[in-house]
């Protein structure tokens, strides 16, 4: 923990105990983790400040873990409101909504980031007309994207489930600002892939990327 | 988890959008399943955008012509990558393009011919110095293109005439910029004319064309009144014209007064106070 007086507030808040405490401690233990820097903290002790009861709906992960989470944050994935609307599920209902195909801990950093992102604007639709760019991942996705490869690869996944577009935006961003400015054998040692050309077929590929002369 | 084992429509395709075309040959010299991924990509690009680029690998001077279908916007200013039958692929096969910049090419006049035919959602087309275009091609397109055109730039296209330029204005009255800079044969009449057949102009570039007098912007004062920047850079027009319009909040970028006198004011104003 970095900034001692924004962790003791927070200490001070949690242990007041109730559904606030309780969410703020996993927020505290979250950011912990996460070795969260004092700007950091504090954008997530704001955030926090205006928490007010929400109603709840429960995610069941692929290997059984339930997560409750406020439904307005869940709705951020259009998987999830498209099941809510088509079911008819009250907001009140203590049904589970379940997602086989995300596992209990890419779930944790799904909500986690929804959560951080639940007041966001709903992301705009691709501009077509637009180079598209990848220099404007904020320093919090930054942070929170620095994971391993298969946990990367996992989240874009979930997200493409889940159909929650800012997040596979980020996501993508970061796959391809791991591929940009390499030569084919650095990204096959960044992605471990195999070069299954065969040396005619290499030598073939390697003459039709050489650059043509000026017309 | 590995890169390769994530869905390929949906996702790889999302991030080959992200790279640059260095990165696409690089990523598909990769292994079989990348050269496939970049290829695949190609059809469904919506955005190309290749300006300045004075080489280009064989390899996507052939394959992109041959596979893009899917373009939007399609710009190749400063550039001499692809020869005139490769574009006319490109626009042949992109019946989608919305934008097409070809400014400071060199290509023949029928180049734009499957343009008229094949592209009926274009809002932006930029031919800047493109001395090669004709009047008759200026007419063809305003013949047979229809009324979708909201951006236009024929600066320095030295080979139309002002009746073609009127003729294209005419027909196309959802234009909302029109840069007709450097062009000897545009005259007053042009300015009128474009007044008239423009309801939504906003921006209008005549800077240095020689033949446009006070007389032709008092004139389109009067008549565009929607118009928001203006530049008669190298234009023989003054303030008895031009005031008018900075009157209406119109951005003009030559200035109220000549840059000695604002040099003489700025000087005035800090001399020292003397006592009386």
């Amino acid at each position: 923990m970095r900034c001692e007086s924004c962790s003791d507030v927070f200490h001070h808040r949690a242990k007041q105990g109730g559904e606030e405490g309780s969410f703020l401690l996993n927020i505290f233990q979250t950011s912990t983790s996460a070795i969260c820097s004092r700007a950091t903290f504090i954008e997530n002790f704001q955030r926090t400040n205006t928490i007010h009861t929400m109603p709840n709906i429960k995610l069941q992960s692929s290997d059984g873990e339930t997560f409750e989470v406020d439904v307005e944050i869940a709705k951020c994935s259009v998987t999830i409101k498209t099941m809510l609307e088509d079911l008819g599920m009250d907001e009140d209902d203590e049904e589970v909504v379940p997602l086989p195909n995300v596992n209990s801990a890419i779930l944790r950093k799904v909500i986690q980031w929804a959560t951080y992102h639940k007041d966001d604007p709903p992301p705009p639709e691709d501009d077509d007309n637009k180079e598209k760019r990848t220099d404007d991942i904020s320093s919090w996705d930054a942070d929170f994207l620095k994971v391993d490869q298969g946990t990367l690869f996992e989240l874009i996944l979930a997200a493409n489930y889940l159909d929650i577009k800012g997040l596979l935006d980020v996501t993508c961003k970061t796959v391809a600002n791991m591929i940009k400015g390499k030569t084919p054998e650095e990204i096959r040692k960044t992605f471990n892939i195999k070069n299954d050309f065969t040396p005619s077929e290499e030598e073939q590929v390697r003459k039709e990327n050489e650059w043509c002369e000026e017309k | 988890m590995h890169l390769l084992d994530l869905p390929g429509d949906d996702v790889i395709l999302k991030i080959i959008d992200y790279l640059s075309p260095q990165d696409w040959l690089n990523f598909r010299c990769v292994c079989k399943q990348t050269y496939f991924l970049v290829h695949e990509y190609f059809k469904y690009m919506k955005y190309l955008d290749l300006s300045h680029h004075k080489v280009l690998p064989q390899a996507l001077c052939q394959v992109l012509p041959q596979l893009c279908h899917s373009l939007k916007v399609f710009k190749i200013s400063n550039s001499k990558i692809f020869n005139d039958e490769c574009i006319k692929t490109i626009i042949q096969n992109n019946h989608n393009l919305n934008h097409l910049d070809l400014s400071n090419s060199n290509l023949k006049n029928g180049t734009l011919q499957p343009l008229v035919v094949n592209c009926k959602k274009l809002e932006k087309i930029l031919l800047k110095n493109c001395v090669w275009l004709t009047v008759g091609a200026i007419e063809i397109l305003a013949f047979h293109f229809p009324d979708t055109i909201k951006v236009a730039d024929f600066s320095g296209c030295t080979g139309i005439s002002e009746a073609s330029i009127i003729l294209f204005v005419k027909r196309q009255p959802k234009l909302i910029s029109l840069s007709l800079s450097d062009l000897s044969c545009l005259q007053d009449e042009t300015l009128v004319k474009i007044s008239q057949f423009c309801p939504q102009l906003m921006y209008l570039n005549i800077s240095r064309c020689c033949r446009i007098t006070d007389s032709g912007i008092k004139k389109f004062a009067e008549y565009c009144h929607t118009v928001r920047t203006l530049k008669v850079d190298g234009c023989e027009v003054s303030e008895r014209s031009l005031s008018w319009l900075r009157s209406r909040g119109v951005w003009i970028d030559k200035p109220q007064y000549p840059s000695y006198l604002l040099h003489r004011l700025n000087q005035i104003q800090t001399w020292p106070r003397t006592q009386l």
